[in-house]
């Protein structure tokens, strides 16, 4: 998440826009941040891809800046490993918070198109790698159980979707 | 006329403090130490100084103890606790208990004979004072006595010429009647949990500033705990065990910026090539001249602003520490020779039972508070207060003996 | 022994509310005398029984004696003088907060102001922001910050948000949390909804006009630029040292800090002291304190002061120097060597008179005096020229020529205790040595140490405490500078200045003590190979 230094200004948002969105999603408890950035330097993606930074994520949706955040493509780039959340000093739940973000982007269709694809394979085959009979085939040449290429069960999840996706 | 006994529970620096002023206002107090020795955590303060005084008050401490250890203006009693505390009308009768294993210090003359017996076992059941000052200058650890552990009769008491070295079948009981008491039990210095980020306990060369001011004190030097070498690349952590909700201590411990960016100047002067880097949050103020110290540490060390996220093991006993680099605005990882955790004081564990046993209040962060009835038959004084460095102390048990004079000359 | 005339009075010279409470502690001790030096509202005080004199406002004109004895001459309001002596004197003045508009180049209107001025009139303010509205509070950047101004302003910015909604900011460098509750009060705070900002590398930019009024800054957690248009823009304080600081150092004969807060840097002033016995200074005069601070601050002087009309006892572990007057020849050299001012001049008096109440027993003045009228009471003659040699007699005869023989001028304060803690753990010192105690670095007298070279012995040390923390103020720096001017008289007359060592070492340092006793005893048996090490005073290194 690099700052185009100065270039790109903005002007604070109207208090009561911001509140609605944050209050409705919950996002209260970012509040609390005091800007110790162990969150930051425990992420392992801001190591790979410093486009994520849990911090600024965080700043962004405190200044009402939330759509921002929702029509982001770097907000896809968390992993849910909760490293940030198990060390936050001031408990606040930074990964519940982007999984909250995550699936309020993905209602707005802003979801990557990767994420998209993923979503409609593991509906079909349960799983994000697909298997087929080749690989059916291959694994009886190792000595290793047959797999199933599709799993039901996992539609159903699917069709019973709940409130907290809207 | 009656003595009016006061009794001082902690021999610190402001227990002693407290004793030696009431002493000198004429009143009788009895300074009651657990441990060992007199002088507590302050005893084995170092100084810090470069080519200039940084004020690091461990002066003061040596002032305090040499005052003791030369005019021996009060009673104390180490090796002893409370056992059994009442108040009954106006007074608090109280039942002291001491030993069983003991120096008894009226009759030692410091020889230092039982130190070498037990250190020929490479034990450490007898503990030797940080400070000249300290009297008495050697003391038991009982939990430390490898001989008792086996099961055998110690080896310090046959060594001592003078018979001084009690191990009896049970503690011995002394009962007093108290006029007053001040509490100057002080604090417990934050320890990281088994499982901790930074390797504490797992990682040879992480270790807490204190361990690092007590082997500055005792060698003159920090060094390398894995193979006894100045480092190179050293860290500072700041906030370990303070500002932190997690863990249920959201307060500032006040000092730690002081004491440990001393520290850093310190090694910085006595070995120009060391590279310094203190991770930390917000830096609080420290010494009248803070704005002077400030400089210089922003001049000679490199302040990363953020505390880091992993500590790893890397060969030869070097850390590699991940931080959000300002600059490069991403996540770099270094590798460093020596991680020192600023820690912070902690409220003792036995604090809630203490102000159980004396009608005290325990605040929002842990540590004592006077009780607001009957408040001045009882003071808190010193760190079992709150977080504070030795000057303060000294003057909050200046405090404390004013206010308990007080209250004995209204009785 | 001034015993007869000794006067347990105490003179409190204050400048606003907080002196009153000094004074009501000191009243439960002895009589007190308030000296309040600006108009100053009196509700705080409760009339103590002991107050004996209220003077306000007042002018203090002059200043002198001793502990015990101090005379003070005021100027009172009508002009007339007014003399009183007192035995003990406590500077309660306050620090002044002042406003920094000016620093950022703003002129205070209905938009902008100052911390303090918010706090006088808050209700005034508060009542003109409503829940569209922007706040903005500003701290440090221009000058330090403290927990004290911060409380007020995260205080105030609660206050602000929860009372009527606004956008509430508060920029910050650093947030001052060393105080009890602060930590939990600024996340209350943030709770609130009030936006805390950290600057490391940048500060804000504040522009204000006629037509405009905004705060334009890099929120530099989220690495992006930030421009608000406060309706109220409030500036933190900056904590300035009591404008009559430095007058009354001056006329008390007592150190001022570097920015002219009062009691000064030395360690040993600390808590409540000056370099002055029986002088004392309490309150945010000598930098910015919480009111809890202040209190105790107030109730350990009323301990001091109790202490001292109990006993004229003192802290010092020592002999006390006495002035014989038949060898005096009133050259005031003692008088203007003291550190504590502890020797007066009185009229009628033939010599200059040694207060044993404010006398450290440093012996500074033993040493300067040159007619050796001083000597100490105990005749701690050991360490003077004319004692040295039977004290090194045992070394000098040795016929062991292995180690070098030295003789260690110890400081009391500070190497002594060294030797005697590298003594009780068996360190190795690869020199015989005489180890002679000495109670400041200041009193080592340059021809003991030449005497003591010419013994025939190969080296002499000389080791104090840090200039700095030296406890007798100038005793190791004096001390320092006379040794070099040793140095520089025996390269003369062909002695080999390598000799004599002048090293401080901190206080029961037994490493540096051994460190610095054994890299001598390489120099002057010639194996070390290298020169003079330059200073290299806190780590006991040798300094020139």
């Amino acid at each position: 998440m690099n700052s185009e230094s100065g270039k790109h200004r903005v002007h604070t948002k109207p208090e009561t826009q911001a509140s609605e969105l944050t209050e409705r999603l919950d996002l209260q408890s970012v509040r609390s941040c005091y800007i110790c950035r162990t969150c930051t330097s425990s992420c392992p993606v801001t190591f790979i891809d410093p486009r994520f930074n849990p911090l600024a994520i965080l700043r962004m949706v405190l200044y009402g800046m939330v759509e921002e955040v929702l029509s982001s493509d770097f907000l896809w780039l968390c992993t849910s490993c909760y490293s940030c959340q198990e060390r936050c000093p001031q408990e606040i739940p930074v990964a519940d918070i982007m999984t909250k973000l995550k699936n309020k982007a993905f209602k707005l269709g802003n979801a990557p198109v990767g994420v998209k694809a993923q979503m409609d394979i593991i509906k079909k085959a349960g799983r994000i790698y697909p298997l087929d009979d080749f690989d059916n085939k291959k694994r009886a040449k190792a000595g290793l159980p047959e797999l199933p290429t599709s799993c039901d069960v996992v539609k159903t999840l699917f069709e019973s979707e709940t409130e907290s996706l809207k | 006329m009656q003595k009016e006994v006061i009794i001082v529970i902690g021999g610190g620096i402001t227990g002693l403090t407290v004793a030696l002023e009431l002493a000198r206002l004429g009143k009788h107090p009895l300074v009651v130490e657990r441990g060992p020795l007199l002088g507590g955590r302050s005893a084995s303060l170092p100084c810090k100084a470069t080519d200039r005084c940084l004020k690091c008050n461990n002066c003061l401490v040596e002032d305090t103890l040499r005052q003791i250890k030369y005019d021996s203006p009060f009673e104390f009693m180490t090796h002893t606790t409370i056992s059994d505390i009442r108040r009954e009308a106006e007074s608090w009768y109280v039942t002291l208990e001491t030993g069983p294993f003991f120096i008894d210090w009226e009759k030692c003359t410091d020889c230092g004979a039982c130190y070498e017996a037990c250190a020929r076992l490479g034990a450490s059941g007898v503990v030797r004072g940080a400070s000249i000052n300290q009297h008495p200058f050697f003391g038991i650890d009982q939990k430390a006595c490898s001989c008792l552990q086996k099961g055998a009769n110690p080896a310090c008491v046959k060594e001592c010429p003078e018979g001084a070295i009690n191990i009896l079948a049970r503690p011995q009981t002394r009962q007093v009647k108290a006029h007053g008491i001040v509490v100057a039990t002080g604090y417990t210095p934050y320890v990281p949990p088994e499982k901790n980020r930074f390797g504490y306990g797992r990682l040879p060369n992480v270790i807490t500033t204190q361990e690092a001011d007590e082997m500055l004190r005792e060698s003159g030097a920090v060094t390398r705990p894995s193979d006894g070498r100045v480092p190179q690349r050293v860290a500072f952590v700041q906030c370990v065990g303070s500002r932190d909700r997690r863990i249920g201590r959201e307060y500032c411990s006040r000092i730690c910026c002081g004491y440990s960016l001393r520290l850093a100047l310190h090694m910085i002067h006595k070995y120009p090539d060391v590279d310094i880097t203190i991770f930390y949050m917000d830096i609080q103020n420290f010494g009248k001249d803070f704005e002077k110290y400030y400089s210089e540490v922003k001049d000679k060390a490199k302040l990363v602003r953020g505390l880091p996220g992993d500590f790893y093991a890397l060969d030869e006993g070097k850390i590699s520490v991940s931080y959000f680099s300002e600059e490069q605005q991403k996540n770099v990882a270094q590798p460093f020779d020596l991680v020192l955790l600023t820690i912070g004081l902690s409220p003792q564990e036995e604090n809630p039972d203490l102000a159980n046993m004396l009608g005290l209040g325990i605040n929002e962060d842990g540590f004592l508070r006077s009780s607001q009835a009957d408040a001045s038959a009882v003071v808190v004084a010193g760190t079992a207060r709150g977080p504070m460095d030795v000057a303060e102390c000294i003057c909050d048990a200046k405090s404390a003996a004013f206010k308990m004079a007080n209250f004995l000359e209204g009785s | 022994m001034t015993e007869g005339r000794v006067n347990r009075s105490v003179l409190v010279v204050g400048n606003g509310p907080y002196c009153f409470k000094v004074a009501g502690e000191l009243a439960s001790v002895d009589s007190v005398s308030l000296a309040v030096l600006r108009e100053a509202r009196l509700d705080e005080m409760e009339r103590k029984p002991n107050l004996v004199e209220l003077l306000m406002p007042v002018e203090l004109l002059g200043f002198s004696g001793q502990p015990g004895e101090f005379r003070a001459v005021f100027r009172q309001t009508d002009g007339s003088h007014a003399e009183r002596t007192y035995g003990f004197v406590v500077v309660a003045l306050e620090s002044e907060w002042i406003s920094t508009l000016n620093k950022w180049s703003v002129v205070e209107d209905s938009r902008t102001t100052s911390l303090s001025k918010l706090e006088k009139y808050f209700n005034e303010y508060l009542g003109n922001i409503g829940p569209g509205d922007k706040v903005v509070f500003i701290s440090g950047f221009k000058q330090n910050s403290y927990p004290v101004s911060q409380e007020k302003i995260v205080n105030f910015a609660a206050a602000v948000r929860e009372k009527t909604g606004a956008a509430t900011y508060v920029l910050m460098e650093q947030f001052k949390v060393a105080q009890e509750g602060l930590e939990r009060a600024f996340r209350l705070a943030r709770e609130l909804g009030v936006v805390f900002v950290k600057f490391s590398q940048t500060i804000p930019e504040v522009r204000v006009g006629p037509e405009e009024c905004t705060v334009q800054y890099m929120d530099e957690a989220m690495g992006q630029a930030v421009k608000i248009s406060p309706q109220l823009l409030i500036f933190e304080d900056e904590a300035c040292p009591p404008p009559e600081g430095r007058y009354i150092s001056d006329l008390l004969g007592i150190n001022l800090g570097n920015q002219g807060f009062l009691q000064g840097d030395f360690l040993f002033n600390l808590p409540i002291y000056t370099n002055r016995t029986g002088i004392f200074v309490v309150g945010s005069g000598k930098g910015p304190i919480s009111e809890k601070e202040a209190e105790r601050e107030a109730e350990a002087v009323a301990e001091e002061v109790a202490k001292l009309v109990c006993s004229f006892d003192k802290e010092v572990v020592g002999p006390f120097p006495r002035l014989n007057e038949n060898e005096c020849i009133h050259c005031l050299t003692c008088y203007r060597s003291c550190p504590h001012k502890a020797i007066s001049l009185y009229p009628g008096q033939r010599s200059p008179q040694i207060s044993p109440v404010a006398c450290r027993g440093c012996g500074i003045c033993v040493e300067s005096c040159p007619r050796r009228a001083i000597d100490f009471e105990d005749g701690e003659s050991g360490i003077s020229y004319y004692g040295i040699d039977k004290e090194i007699a045992h070394i000098v005869y040795e016929d062991s020529r292995d180690v070098p023989r030295i003789a260690v001028f110890a400081c009391v304060n500070s190497a002594y205790d060294a030797y005697l803690l590298a003594k009780s753990r068996g360190d190795r010192l690869q020199a015989r040595c005489s180890v002679l105690k000495v109670p400041c670095g200041g009193r080592v007298e340059a021809a003991a140490v030449i005497k003591a070279l010419g013994s025939g012995i190969d080296g002499v040390a000389i080791l104090t405490c840090h200039e700095d923390s030296c406890k007798s103020v100038h005793g190791a720096s004096r001390c320092r500078k006379r040794i070099a001017a040793v140095k520089e008289m025996m390269t003369k007359c062909g002695v080999k200045e390598e000799a004599i060592l002048f090293g401080t070492v901190a206080p029961g340092s037994a490493p540096q003590f051994v460190e610095l006793i054994n890299r001598f005893s390489l120099r002057l048996q010639g194996r070390d190979g290298s020169s003079i090490i330059p200073g290299n005073a806190g780590s006991g290194g040798e300094a020139r």
